[in-house]
């Protein structure tokens, strides 16, 4: 379920009418899934946002609110343990404790936890978890517990791909659109080429910025950090690639059939872009195991120049090299075959447990998370983009360097589909463009190969 | 008819022997036996149970990419497991002479075994890594390479790399396990071959090896088990990459289980898994029993 989306800008008649909607009936899913293109409409003219600041209603009795969450260890996560800290002043017989799980682990923690019996109050839930989480039925629908005058509030890109099947699965919190992250002051010292507008002038400029700056004779510098690990990190940038490249690794088709897409030109130009880059020389040596932490490292050292990912990287980026304030821009995705610049929209938010014990202080803790103030407060350490509308339009998230990861939205939206094999999928890809850097094989043969396994995949599953 | 005898001494069997048998059924039997079960099962092993029989099993059987992962971990497993023997057996060998310091370079060499998996997976990942590695600097060093080389992300030596370091992990507990077999290899044994005018190496084939079959034997079924079914080290250090070269059947069944969340598949190839390496004890143990009749 996922396809391009433009974005979906709508009146606030529109929106209410949306959300009414939403709370009604249960087709709001079919609405992000819809596999047509939407006309590009404006947001809703005024920010509707009930909550600056809101004051928690706090439990008679002591209490343990238990949160597992990536973004504790990660730059945002002294923004989420101050609103924590904060909520536990405003409410003193609460204790908020986070269970700390890397992201590339979420899934597979929550899986063993609800499998175990034992799944905290909340946990951070991302787009890719929606198949699993509609598997297991973990999740409490929040429309009911949080009220639509709440709801109104919410930039309608962010909620709509929150709610599958008429339930809101989690409550957005931020997103990360993908771009391209570049070093404005190396680009500079390129000669400021233009920005790329499709993959092959990518990959012209990734030369042009791959140099020996010290003249040693050996090349320190290259043009694309490149993120090849097999893994989501390195999956979900690929996807990126192949999206902007006008193809897809399966969808879902109008006959609620999966269909595998590794046969469409833009995966195969994918392919081609990532066997390319390492003959050209173009990314750092050791692509197949620079995780995104590496990858940002060597933005944060200038060893790359471009990257593709989210804003969230000018957090880690800055606390590695806090020098380099101002000089990180982005610039929406390139593309080929005539596609237009599409990006996810990273989504992710809080989601309340099922089996929770403490559903009504979770639905305050996540009013009193999203109030403006903490909205600003995460945008402010790790440029993630807020999903409450007010927040959005605070010049402290629109301008500044992460104004271009902003701008990666104004082309379309695609959302990851929700299969309860994504994973497999997920599998699929990093084998293929890992074997795209070995040059071993074309990237027909890779690609051939590819739509066998996701074919093969889809015919297990069905 | 029994006697009152036989009663009472059969009672006290089931007493003394009851304990044991039932930890033995919590511990071993119903784990290996509810894996079974959910071999059979298209669960989320929350409130999802479809019985579907063999399909699992059957999907396994016709997978290509089953058997080179199979094939894969089999070549893995033999390079550890021949690379451990080799290498503990001859510095087990070595130690066990009369030389200066013969107790600390034992202690420095049991020093692998003593450090996490998680430990030696990352720091090797990190002695390897082209950029920051000190492999690359030490070759450039020497003026060895003229360009950065990149171990684990080659097919050719991501597979080499992986094995060198499971060896250099696993080789004490062989080291160790041989040496303690050489202490109970009676002294007179070599004095009786030396008076023969046995050489060193005459001694070492003729009295050190037999002397060490029942050891060997051990070693090797344990060791083949436990590097068969491996997964902290290749997962931290490839991930199964690059490619999938170094993908191993524990990655794959992990993969399977928390990545595709396909809990029965994952089942079944654990079962797969445990016959293989059953067979194997067998073969191992028929092939040295029928060597020392």
């Amino acid at each position: 379920m996922q396809e391009t989306r433009k974005r979906f800008g709508i009146s606030r008649k529109a929106l209410a009418t949306g959300v009414a909607a939403a709370l009604l009936i249960s087709g709001v899913g079919a609405i992000s899934a819809s596999a047509s293109a939407k006309k590009p409409a404006k947001k809703p003219a005024a920010a509707k946002e009930i909550y600056d600041f809101y004051k928690p209603k706090c439990p008679k009795n002591a209490t343990t609110l238990k949160i597992a969450t990536p973004i504790i260890l990660e730059v945002g996560g002294q923004a989420e343990q101050l609103i924590a800290d904060d909520f536990m002043k405003a409410c003193p017989n609460v204790k908020v404790e986070f269970i700390a799980i890397p992201s590339n682990d979420l899934p597979q923690k929550l899986t063993t936890m609800a499998i175990g019996g034992n799944m905290p109050d909340m946990y951070v839930h991302f787009t890719s978890f929606t198949g699993k989480a509609l598997q297991m039925r973990v999740f409490e629908d929040l429309i009911p517990l949080l009220g639509k005058d709440y709801i109104s509030g919410w930039d309608p890109m962010f909620f709509e791909e929150s709610v599958i099947n008429g339930k809101m699965i989690f409550a957005p919190w931020v997103g990360i659109p993908t771009a391209v992250l570049y070093r404005k002051d190396l680009w500079a010292a390129a000669g400021n080429p233009a920005f790329p507008k499709t993959w092959d002038e990518f990959l012209a400029v990734a030369k042009k910025l791959t140099v020996d700056t010290d003249k040693d004779g050996k090349i320190d510098q290259y043009g694309w950090a490149i993120v090849g690990t097999p893994n989501g990190s390195g999956q979900g940038r690929f996807s990126q690639v192949v999206r902007n490249s006008g193809g897809y690794n399966y969808r879902e088709t109008a006959s609620g059939k999966w269909e595998s897409g590794a046969t469409t030109k833009g995966y195969l130009d994918a392919l081609t872009l990532y066997q390319n880059a390492v003959k050209e020389g173009v990314v750092p040596p050791g692509y197949t195991t620079t995780g995104y932490p590496e990858a940002s490292a060597q933005i944060a050292n200038g060893k790359g120049v471009m990257m593709i990912t989210g804003p969230h990287s000018l957090g880690i980026i800055m606390k590695t090299n806090p020098a380099l304030d101002g000089k990180i821009g982005g610039f929406p995705m390139p593309t080929n075959n005539g596609a237009k610049p599409v990006t996810t929209l990273g989504n992710l938010g809080y989601a309340v447990s099922k089996s929770g014990k403490n559903k009504p202080l979770a639905i305050e803790y996540i009013k009193f998370q999203l109030s403006t103030k903490y909205q600003l407060a995460y945008n402010k350490v790790e440029w993630r983009l807020p999903s409450r509308l007010k927040a959005q339009k605070d010049p402290q998230v629109t301008g500044g360097m992460a104004a271009g990861f902003v701008g990666a939205l104004k082309g379309g939206l695609w959302t990851e589909p929700t299969a309860s094999f994504n994973g497999s999928i997920v599998k699929v890809d990093y084998e293929a463009y890992s074997e795209a850097f070995q040059g071993k094989k074309t990237p027909e043969q890779i690609q051939k190969e590819a739509d066998a396994k996701i074919k093969k995949i889809i015919a297990d599953n069905s | 008819m029994k006697s009152a005898f036989a009663k009472r001494e059969s009672r006290s069997g089931l007493v003394f022997a009851g304990p044991a048998a039932l930890f033995m059924f919590a511990l071993v039997i119903y784990p290996m036996a509810y894996g079974m079960f959910i071999s059979t099962q298209r669960t989320n092993l929350i409130d999802e149970w479809e019985f579907v029989g063999a399909k699992y099993y059957l999907q396994l059987i016709s997978d290509s990419e089953f058997y080179e992962t199979l094939s894969t971990t089999t070549l893995f497993a033999a390079c550890v497991v021949i690379g451990n023997m080799l290498l503990g057996l001859l510095l087990a060998v070595i130690v066990n002479q009369k030389i200066p310091m013969a107790n600390f370079f034992k202690v420095i060499l049991m020093l692998p075994w003593l450090f996490p998996e998680v430990v030696v997976g990352l720091i090797w990942k990190w002695i390897f890594s082209p950029l920051f590695g000190l492999l690359n600097h030490f070759l450039f060093t020497f003026n060895l390479i003229e360009t950065e080389t990149d171990v684990l992300g080659r097919e050719t030596t991501a597979f080499i790399g992986v094995v060198f370091v499971c060896i250099w992990k696993g080789y004490p507990i062989v080291m160790l396990m041989m040496m303690a077999g050489m202490k109970n290899i009676p002294q007179e044994r070599y004095e009786a071959a030396s008076i023969d005018g046995a050489n060193k190496w005459q001694q070492f084939r003729h009295v050190t090896l037999p002397g060490l079959k029942p050891i060997i034997l051990v070693a090797i079924i344990l060791e083949t088990a436990w590097w068969f079914k491996h997964f902290t080290i290749i997962w931290l250090m490839t991930g199964g990459g690059p490619a999938g070269r170094t993908e191993t059947v524990s990655l794959e069944i992990y993969l399977q289980a928390f990545t595709n969340f396909n809990f029965g598949r994952a089942a079944a190839e654990s079962v797969i898994i445990l016959l293989i390496l059953m067979i194997a004890s067998l073969i191992y143990a028929r092939v040295l029993r029928d060597e020392s009749e």
